[in-house]
């Protein structure tokens, strides 16, 4: 057993390379059941009116297999919905890569400022999320463009948070979906969503669970499945076969890894 | 082929990323070259966002009449004094108030949103299922690892040990998540560039490999390769 723990890490990081490129070279599908938090996450979105007014905190900084798709399917569906869509952005990258976003849902067919706004990046996290919800255009005067939010239409009829039918959180860290549960979610009681990738899904599953959020898409497999359930096959969609392939390779070397390790500390021990 | 703006990006954006994932081998100069490109461009933008925001946020509004706003920059100027050794102790003045700020808004938030909030469901929820007795007990004996007022030893040494291992338990559980998600970003990085440009990734491809041939044929297998 003691080969195991020999072997060099850059046969390791090949190996990884080879069943990450193969099924992205011939691709094939994988069914994936839909889960319950991906349910109520579209049941929600669903259930909107046309005119509704969704503030959503994005986080998209790359077009990555996560978020990216999650936020794309997301926009999608609430397009087909005629919401209304206030984004709002804790991280300069995040701003930019929102723009694609936009880009890749189609929202340039539609009126900006009156459908759908981008405020963009808003610096100051917890503080100035606090005072954008009691008074979004004094808290964000220009949007990420430039132009000023005080003659939208959108800012004619929305003020306050008071006036937001749906929260949509997402991010991968701090601040986060958790800074948005904390300062707009529970103090205002609205209905809230989340979307999040999967190195936060231990701490969402918390406020799921807590009934903060109605409804989660969380990792790359809840936006395969949101995907899938709103028919908009996307990036996510495409590469899961690799995600799948790899996660069984590195479950498997991590169980070889451990036997090797206990084993030659038992033999050490004798 | 055509040679456009997007094509450059879009090459050059392959040619760093090979070179990043060169480093994979060993270190190297074209890992170096790149490490220093991303710095300095995440520095750059940084810096204009830095500065765009101050416009906005401040400046713009001072223009206008707005001179409360002249009271957050003066703060941000004295955060500066630092680099003054008699004048540093300014720097405690905006110091404090950011700190007040951010405690004021933070303590309200976190009491009711963390904990009021978590006590509030765990307590209400009716013990009928084996999940939530089991939510309430790990809740309970993890707790009980952080009381310092008594001895951790005999029973209480006992429960506070099965603690430990619940706290590891959630510390284990997020480990395969953020695996998984450093798997996406390799794959969305490898399946985008093969996408993008499939020619442009195999040529840097073929580079890194035959840079590891020589490598391994000039200096032969080393120790650091071994491990």
């Amino acid at each position: 057993m003691s080969f195991l723990e020999r072997i060099p890490r850059r046969i390791i990081f090949l190996t990884l390379i080879i069943v990450v490129v193969v099924p992205i070279l011939s691709p094939f599908p994988l069914p994936v059941p839909i889960t319950k938090n991906t349910r109520n996450y579209y049941n929600i979105i669903e259930a909107l009116e046309p005119g509704s007014v969704v503030f959503y905190g994005t986080s998209v900084e790359t077009r990555d297999i996560e978020a990216y798709p999650q936020h794309v399917a997301t926009l999608k569906h609430l397009k087909e919905k005629k919401a209304i869509v206030i984004t709002y952005c804790f991280g300069a990258g995040t701003a930019l890569g929102q723009e694609w976003v936009y880009e890749d849902a189609g929202y340039d067919e539609l009126e900006y400022g009156t459908d759908y706004v981008h405020l963009g990046f808003v610096p100051g996290g917890d503080a100035t999320l606090t005072a954008f919800c009691n008074d979004m255009v004094a808290t964000k005067q220009v949007d990420h463009y430039g132009n000023p939010t005080a003659t939208m239409p959108i800012f004619q009829k929305v003020k306050t948070i008071h006036d937001v039918d749906l929260v949509i959180a997402s991010g991968g860290g701090t601040p986060g979906p958790d800074t948005y549960a904390r300062i707009v979610v529970i103090p205002y009681d609205k209905v809230s969503i989340v979307q999040v990738p999967g190195a936060m899904a231990a701490m969402v599953y918390d406020f799921i669970n807590l009934k903060v959020f109605r409804g989660g898409v969380i990792a790359q497999r809840g936006a395969v499945e949101y995907e899938a359930i709103t028919g908009h096959a996307g990036r996510a969609t495409t590469t899961f076969a690799p995600i799948f392939i790899s996660s069984i390779v590195l479950i498997l070397l991590m169980i070889f890894g451990n036997i090797a390790y206990v084993s030659n500390r038992m033999k050490e021990g004798q | 082929m055509e040679f456009t703006i997007n094509w450059m990006m879009v090459t050059l954006s392959v040619l760093i990323t090979v070179a990043v994932y060169s480093f994979l081998y060993r270190e190297n100069m074209a890992f170096r070259l790149a490490e220093h490109v991303i710095i300095g461009s995440f520095t750059g933008h940084a810096l204009v966002m830095a500065i765009k925001n101050i416009n906005e946020s401040a400046v713009a509004r001072v223009s206008v009449g707005e001179i409360g706003y002249f009271i957050p920059i003066i703060l941000g100027v004295l955060f500066f004094t630092r680099y003054i050794r008699e004048y540093d102790w300014l720097q405690r003045y905006p110091l404090a108030v950011v700190i007040g700020i951010s405690s004021a808004v933070a303590a309200r938030s976190f009491i009711e949103g963390w904990i009021w909030k978590s006590l509030q469901v765990t307590i209400s929820t009716p013990l009928n299922n084996l999940d939530h007795i089991l939510i309430l007990l790990a809740m309970l004996i993890a707790m009980s690892y952080f009381t310092f007022t008594i001895k951790h030893t005999g029973v209480v040494g006992s429960i506070t040990r099965i603690g430990k291992i619940v706290i590891l338990l959630v510390f284990g559980l997020t480990i395969p998540f953020d695996l998984i998600s450093r798997l996406g970003s390799i794959t969305s990085r490898l399946e985008w560039m093969i996408q993008a440009a499939p020619y442009v990734t195999a040529g840097a491809t073929l580079l890194v490999l035959l840079w590891i041939v020589y490598d391994i044929a000039t200096k032969g297998v080393t120790e650091e390769l071994r491990t």
